[in-house]
């Protein structure tokens, strides 16, 4: 039976639906397209952006090297007779071993590993303190408290354990100041440890350390203390090469897993901070609290 | 989709909407533009400002503070061109319920921290925290994003161009 016109109207209307459907369905597909390429293509761009961004701000790193002088929490230790290098497996320059193995969260993770758990002869305190080369405090800490922790340093009270940190390159007007010297420091504890205290002693001095938002001291400016600690010139004239540049990055990255949000300065006595509840700008109270920990 | 007319008589508040959408919508692209390439220029920073923080593990502390500033820029673009409008905005206001919880979280705690949105972050002294201002801030750019969620067309936009958008939704 040959299909009446009724039926042959309803197949070609059918036939037009599917192919405006299909045709729909195109063009949905096409815009569909375009967005994505369009979302993807600022994905793209805008991550370029910020490696170049970054790679323009930060100081270049020239090569990563790993102080032999650096403890797993990136930290240096010195004890009445100098500088102490880590044993095998506390320091942060162990074979194969990335920058921050081992290092646990919290300040309670410190406790359970070197220098805190460390064997030193009459069971000194462990001060561990953290800074910054631009921090104010950092420079109000050194010259009221400085000379006690040396003192007690000499007379095998306490060791010394030092976290030079960079987090305030942003407030140096562009020069990297905290990296410099940052870098001038670990430089001065793999090469000339004498010299250390003498140089954090120069540039946290009143009326040396620059203020915030400053470019601080010059290269040259720099170097000048170091030899007035006492450091050979062949030392100090490899600052300018920034051979902790990157170290200087990784040790301040390891100091903000351990301490949380940093602030400088944070005193640690075997571990654990007392910048929170004791006046460590007073020498008096900085030395209670210290005797209070050799006993406990 | 037809709406009810929330505040003005029907034909008003129908012409009115997307220009409040397109005024809002580059608000918030500004926003997000300047708080993620303030934090682009030193991502250790931004990382260290997510640690402040003391709510995220730190395997998560990478990610977190290199990927915020670059899903914070992509939003901030795609709000500028107007593309995608309302799944921009929600992801915008959803990490800033995000950023409400971290700030309010840190304030119960007593941490001293600066939020770090707009760069840097990380301690500051007690007295110079801000944590009524940096929630009622974020407050505030959420609403405007719930807005975009439900508004999302408006003048000036690729989706309005690319027809994605219908001025009668």
């Amino acid at each position: 039976m040959a299909p009446s016109s009724k039926d042959r109207r309803e197949q070609a209307k059918a036939a037009a639906d599917a192919l405006r459907a299909k045709q729909a369905k195109a063009a949905q597909r096409q815009r569909t397209i375009a967005i994505v390429s369009l979302v993807v293509g600022i994905v793209v761009v805008v991550s370029l952006v910020l490696v170049i961004l970054n790679n323009g701000t930060s100081a270049a790193p020239a090569a990563q090297v790993t102080p032999t002088v650096a403890t797993g929490h990136g930290g240096i230790v010195f004890d009445r007779s100098g500088l102490v290098t880590p044993p095998d497996g506390a320091g942060a320059a162990a074979p194969g071993a990335s920058p921050s193995s081992g290092v646990t969260l919290g300040p309670a993770g410190l406790t359970s590993d070197w220098p805190q758990n460390g064997d030193f002869a009459g069971n000194p305190v462990v001060v561990s303190v953290y800074f910054d080369p631009m921090c104010p405090y950092c420079g109000h800490f050194e010259q009221q408290s400085g000379k006690l922790l040396d003192q007690l340093r000499a007379s095998g009270e306490i060791v010394i354990d030092s976290h030079p940190l960079s987090f305030l390159d942003r407030s140096s007007a562009g020069t990297n100041y905290s990296t410099r010297v940052a870098n001038a420091a670990w430089t001065l504890a793999e090469k000339a440890p004498d010299a250390y205290f003498g140089f954090l002693e120069g540039v946290f001095a009143d009326g040396v350390q620059p203020q915030e938002g400053t470019a601080g001291l010059t290269d040259d400016q720099i170097a000048q203390i170091a030899l007035s600690a006492g450091a050979p010139k062949d030392v100090v004239d490899t600052f300018t090469d920034g051979t902790y540049t990157w170290w200087v990055a990784q040790a301040t990255d390891i100091a903000s897993q351990d301490l949380g949000s940093i602030a400088t300065p944070d005193v640690m006595l075997n571990g654990v901070s007392i910048s929170k509840t004791v006046d460590i700008y007073d020498p008096t109270a900085l030395k209670a609290a210290i005797d209070a920990a050799a006993k406990g | 989709m037809s709406d009810p007319d929330p505040v003005l008589p029907a034909g008003r508040w129908a012409t009115a909407r997307p220009w409040v959408s397109t005024v809002v919508r580059l608000a918030l692209a500004v926003v997000s533009l300047w708080a993620g390439l303030a934090k682009a220029g030193d991502l250790a920073a931004s990382v260290r400002a997510v640690r402040a923080f003391e709510l995220l593990p730190e395997a998560l502390a990478r990610p977190v503070g290199y990927g915020l500033p670059a899903v914070e820029i992509v939003v901030g673009v795609l709000l500028l061109l107007g593309l995608v409008t309302r799944y921009a905005a929600a992801i915008m206001g959803l990490l800033m319920l995000a950023f409400i919880v971290g700030i309010a979280s840190a304030w119960a705690r007593g941490l001293s921290i600066d939020c770090g949105c707009f760069g840097g972050g990380g301690a500051t002294s007690p007295d110079l925290t801000q944590y009524p201002w940096e929630i009622t801030r974020d407050l505030a750019i959420a609403a405007g994003a719930a807005l975009l969620v439900r508004w999302p067309y408006s003048r000036f936009s690729l989706d309005q161009t690319l027809g994605l958008t219908r001025a009668a939704q």
